[in-house]
C-alpha cells in the first residue's frame, strides 16, 4: 500500500523511530569514530542531539505539523553536540524550515525540504570534508529529489533514501583514506543511515526492538586507530572570560573562525570557553580584547591522543561541575576548583542538556556535580543518567554547601574518595538566607509584611523584621551553635558593598568570638546568603 | 661521635646540652636588621618582632666557612662527625656543609640531607643521638638518618600561605594560593618539599584532620613516635596534643617552638606534627 502523506503524528513517530535506532547503535558508532578526531564519541553526540529532539517532541501539547517540526528543530539545535550532531541538527532544522506552513507532507515536500536542509548543512560547516556524513546526506537528498519526480509513495521514497544512504556510507572509505586505513566507514554517515532506517522500519511496521544491532565483528582491524593524523586544531584551549557585555553568539561566531568544538557556557559577565584551535595565542588575544581572561588551560591534543592510545585512562581522576547563580559565586566556585560552572539556582533552571553538555565537556570521565539548590537536584540527577560518563550528584542544596564540598576536593585523590570527602564536607556547614517578602503572610507563628525582610533556615522562615540590621543577626542566632567558628556572609547584587560591610561589623559585634567573613555572591533572589560552620 | 645540626632543627636548650649537640645557625633578615637564629633572637621574641614588622623576612644559609669552623675542633680531636641538616630542597645549608666537608679529606664526617625541617629534623637528631648513645658507629647512624628522613610523615598548617609563597618555599601551590575563601591550608613535606594538600576552613576540622592522620598511622604501625611544634600558637597546640597523646601507641618525644628561620617561611600561627614508626625500641 502506497503512503501518500505523512501526518504530524506519523512524522513524529518516524523521527522517534529514527532516533531510537541511533540510540541502539550508539556504542557501535562510538567504536568506529575516527574522523575528524578519534575521540570515540560520535554515537554519544548523535544520540544526545536526538535525545534533545525526543524530549522536545514528548513535551508537546499541540501536535500540529508546524509545532512538531519547530519542536524538532529547536530540540536539535539546543542539544546539538559534536560535528555529526551539529550536522544532524542543521538537517533537522533545515527540514523544519522547508515544511513550514504545511499540515501534511507529500513525497515531494520531504525530498524538497531535505535537499534544502543539506545545502544549509554544507554552509554551516567551515571545512566540509567528503567521505563524511555530509556526502551521505547530499547523495541521499539528490536521490530523493530524483525519486520524488517519479513517485508519490513515501514508503518507496524513504526506501530509496535508505538504499542510497547505505551505498554512500559504504563508499566513505574510498573518499576518506583515513577511514580506509582504519577499515571502518564514517561513523556520522552511518549514524544518519540508522536514523533513516529507523524511519523506514516504522513506515513498514517493524518495531525497532526486533532490529539487530551492529557489532564490531566487521571491524577486524580497528587497532589501526593509531593513525598519525595531523590535527589542524591541535590545542584544546579553555579559559574564563570576565567582561561587561559578552555576547555568547558573537563570541561563538568569532571563535568559529579560529577553531572548532566550541563550547561557551555562561552569561554576559562571565563565560567559560572551550575551543580546539591551531593558534591558542590568537584566541587568547582575541578574548583579552573583550575582557579579563583567567584560568587559562591549553593542552596539546596530539600529545593527548598519543597518550590516550598508550593508556585509555584520562589524566584527571575527577572533575567537578557546579550549578550556581551570581557572578560572585561563579568566581568563587571556579577559584575553588570547579572545572565548569553552569548558571542555575532558585530563579533560573538550566536545561538538563546544559548540565549534560557540561558533564561531557569536562576533562575527566568521572564527574562530581554540585547542584547547590534543591530544585536543580532532579535535573542534575537526570543529566548524570543521560551522560556517557560516570557522574555523581551530591546533595548540596545551597552555594555554601557546595563551596564547603569543593574546598575538600583533592586533585590527586581517587574519585570515590573525593565523592565521600565532599559529601561529608557539604554537611559541615549550615546555610540560610535573607530575602524580601513578596506578600503579607503568617507562617509558623511569624507575621510577615510585604517588603519586610525574612530570614530563612532549614526551609523555614525563622524571623521577619522591617530592617536588615535585625533580621540577619536573629537569623544567625537561630543557626549558630557554640562550637561554630566562622560566619560567612555572601551579599547579593542588590546590596551595596558598603552596606554589606556594615552588616559584617554588626554581626561581628553580635558574635564577638566568631570570625565573620564577607564575600560578594552576586545572587539576585536573596540580599544575603549566610553560612555558619 | 659529635652530632652537628643547624638551627632549623629547633631543638630545646635542655636537649642540646644533654646530648652535647653543636648547632650551626642560619641568619634572619627583617627590614634592615639581621639576627643569628637562636643566638641573637629566641622564637618567642621573634614572633613579636615579626607580627609588628611591616617588612618581609628573608633568611640566609650558613657559609661553608661556618661549617669549617664547626667541624675543625672535632676533626683535630679525631672525633667522628655526623652533620645532619635541613632539606636541601628548602635551603642551601646542606650544600654549605658538603663544601666544608670537602676541606677535610680523610676525616670521618658524614653529611646527611634530612629532607625535613624543624620538629621533623629534631626527630632525626633525637633518634641519631639515641643510637649513638647505644654505641652505633658513625656509618650506622648516618645510614639510619638517611633512611629515616623519607619515612617520617610531616604535616603542618599555616595561617596564610603568604610567607611560604613569598619566600619561594612552596611548590604546586597555584590552586591554593588564589583561593578567594579564607582557608587554613594543611601541608605535607614530600621528598623534602612543601606541598599543600587540603583546604580547611575551621580550626576544629583542622585539629580533627591532624588526629585522623595520626590515628591512621598508629593503626598501621601500632607504635608511633611523635614530635610537634608551633609558632605562636601554643594554646591550640596544647589542645591538639591532649588529643594526640590519648591515641593508643603514640609517644610524644619532643614538643618545641618553631624558630625564627622556619617561622620566617611559615609565618606565625603554624602548627606542625611529625611521626614515624617507633624505632627507638
Amino acid at each position: 500500500m502506497a503512503i501518500l502523506y505523512l501526518s504530524a503524528k506519523r512524522f513524529r513517530l518516524c523521527v522517534l523511530a529514527g532516533a531510537e535506532l541511533v540510540f541502539k547503535n550508539r556504542d557501535h558508532l562510538n567504536k568506529i569514530n575516527i574522523f575528524p578526531v578519534p575521540d570515540g564519541d560520535t554515537g554519544s553526540n548523535m544520540s544526545m542531539t536526538l535525545m534533545a529532539v525526543v524530549r522536545e517532541i514528548e513535551a508537546l501539547q499541540d501536535v500540529s505539523l508546524e509545532t512538531t517540526v519547530k519542536a524538532i528543530a529547536w530540540g536539535a539545535l539546543m542539544g546539538a553536540r559534536g560535528n555529526s550532531g551539529i550536522i544532524l541538527a542543521q538537517i533537522l532544522s533545515g527540514v523544519a524550515e522547508g515544511i513550514e506552513g504545511k499540515d501534511r507532507l507529500s513525497a515531494e515536500d520531504v525530498a524538497f525540504s531535505f535537499s534544502r536542509a543539506v545545502k544549509k548543512a554544507y554552509k554551516a560547516i567551515l571545512h566540509p570534508a567528503e567521505g563524511t556524513i555530509l556526502t551521505v546526506v547530499r547523495e541521499t537528498a539528490e536521490a530523493a529529489v530524483e525519486a520524488a519526480k517519479t513517485t508519490s509513495d513515501l514508503a518507496f521514497l524513504i526506501d530509496v533514501m535508505v538504499k542510497t544512504a547505505r551505498v554512500s556510507v559504504e563508499r566513505t572509505p574510498e573518499l576518506l583514506p583515513k577511514l580506509k586505513e582504519a577499515g571502518v566507514v564514517d561513523a556520522g554517515g552511518l549514524g544518519f543511515l540508522y536514523f533513516l532506517e529507523g524511519m523506514l522500519y516504522l513506515v513498514r511496521g517493524v518495531t525497532i526492538d526486533d532490529v539487530p544491532i551492529d557489532d564490531e565483528k566487521e571491524l577486524a582491524n580497528m587497532s589501526g586507530e593509531a593513525s598519525d593524523h595531523q590535527l589542524s586544531y591541535r590545542y584544546c584551549t579553555e579559559f574564563v572570560l570576565k567582561g561587561s557585555q559578552i555576547s555568547e553568539d558573537v563570541l561563538k561566531k568569532d571563535l568559529s573562525l579560529k577553531g572548532d568544538s566550541i563550547v561557551v557556557v555562561g552569561d554576559s559577565r562571565l563565560a567559560r570557553v572551550h575551543i580546539h584551535t591551531g593558534q591558542p595565542q590568537e584566541v587568547l588575544q582575541y578574548a583579552s580584547a573583550l575582557g579579563q581572561v583567567s584560568s587559562i588551560k591549553v593542552d596539546d591534543m596530539l600529545v593527548q591522543h598519543t597518550s590516550r592510545l598508550v593508556s585509555q585512562k584520562s589524566t584527571k581522576a575527577s572533575s567537578v561541575v557546579a550549578i550556581v547563580l551570581g557572578d560572585g559565586f561563579k568566581e568563587i566556585f571556579y577559584n575553588a576548583g570547579a572545572e565548569l560552572v553552569v548558571d542555575g539556582g532558585s530563579t533560573q533552571s538550566p536545561s538538563t542538556m546544559d548540565i549534560v553538555s557540561a558533564i561531557e565537556a569536562v576533562e575527566s570521565s568521572n564527574v562530581i556535580i554540585l547542584p547547590n539548590h534543591k530544585n536543580i537536584y532532579p535535573s542534575a540527577i537526570q543529566a548524570a543518567e543521560m551522560s556517557t560518563k560516570q557522574a555523581t550528584v551530591l546533595k548540596t542544596s545551597s552555594p555554601p554547601e557546595g563551596i564547603s564540598a569543593l574546598l575538600s576536593y583533592m586533585d590527586e585523590a581517587p574519585y570515590e574518595e573525593n565523592v565521600n570527602r565532599m559529601d561529608q564536607a557539604s554537611q559541615q556547614v549550615k546555610s540560610g538566607e535573607v530575602l524580601v517578602a513578596s506578600r503579607d503572610v503568617t507562617l509558623g507563628g511569624i507575621q510577615v509584611k510585604t517588603n519586610d525582610f525574612i530570614g530563612i533556615y532549614k526551609g523555614k522562615i525563622q524571623c521577619s523584621f522591617a530592617s536588615m540590621d535585625e533580621t540577619l543577626p536573629v537569623l544567625v542566632k537561630r543557626m549558630h551553635e557554640p562550637s561554630d567558628e566562622i560566619i560567612t556572609l555572601f551579599f547579593g547584587d542588590a546590596v551595596k558593598k558598603t552596606d554589606a560591610e556594615t552588616m559584617q561589623s554588626i554581626l561581628q559585634m553580635s558574635f564577638p568570638d566568631k570570625t565573620v567573613e564577607l564575600y560578594y555572591g552576586g545572587q539576585s533572589h536573596a540580599h544575603y546568603i549566610v553560612s555558619v560552620e | 661521635m659529635k652530632i652537628i645540626t643547624d638551627s632549623t632543627a629547633d631543638l630545646t636548650k635542655e636537649f642540646i646540652l644533654k646530648h652535647n649537640i653543636e648547632i650551626v645557625p642560619l641568619t634572619i633578615h627583617l627590614g634592615d636588621k639581621s639576627w643569628k637564629d637562636y643566638h641573637d633572637v629566641e622564637p618567642g621574641e621573634y614572633y613579636e618582632l615579626l607580627r609588628k614588622s611591616s617588612a618581609f623576612p628573608t633568611t640566609s644559609q650558613p657559609t661553608p666557612q661556618d661549617f669549617v669552623n664547626a667541624y675543625s675542633p672535632f676533626v683535630e680531636k679525631g672525633e667522628p662527625i655526623l652533620s645532619v641538616h635541613l632539606s636541601s630542597k628548602l635551603s642551601g645549608t646542606f650544600q654549605s656543609a658538603l663544601l666544608a666537608r670537602s676541606q677535610f679529606p680523610g676525616a670521618r664526617i658524614e653529611v646527611v640531607d634530612s629532607l625535613q625541617a624543624s620538629f621533623a629534623l629534631s626527630m632525626i637528631v633525637i633518634i641519631c643521638a639515641e643510637k649513638a648513645n647505644q654505641g652505633a658507629s658513625l656509618e650506622e647512624v648516618a645510614d639510619m638518618a638517611r633512611k629515616i628522613g623519607p619515612q617520617i610523615e610531616t604535616y603542618f598548617s599555616v595561617d596564610s600561605l603568604e610567607y611560604l609563597h613569598r619566600g619561594g618555599r612552596i611548590g604546586k601551590a597555584q590552586a591554593f594560593l588564589g583561593t578567594l575563601m579564607k582557608i587554613k591550608p594543611l601541608l605535607k613535606v614530600v621528598n623534602g618539599e612543601v606541598q599543600p594538600i587540603e583546604k580547611i576552613r575551621t580550626r576544629d576540622r583542622l585539629l580533627n584532620r591532624f588526629v585522623e592522620l595520626v590515628e591512621q598511622a598508629a593503626r598501621e604501625h601500632s607504635q608511633l613516635i611523635l614530635t610537634v611544634a608551633e609558632s605562636d600558637n601554643s594554646e591550640v597546640m596544647t589542645e591538639l596534643l591532649g588529643r594526640l597523646e590519648r591515641i593508643p601507641g603514640v609517644s610524644l618525644v619532643f614538643r618545641g617552638k618553631i624558630g625564627g628561620v622556619i617561622t620566617s617561611h611559615a609565618g606565625p600561627g603554624a602548627l606542625g606534627i611529625a611521626f614515624v614508626k617507633d624505632m627507638l625500641k
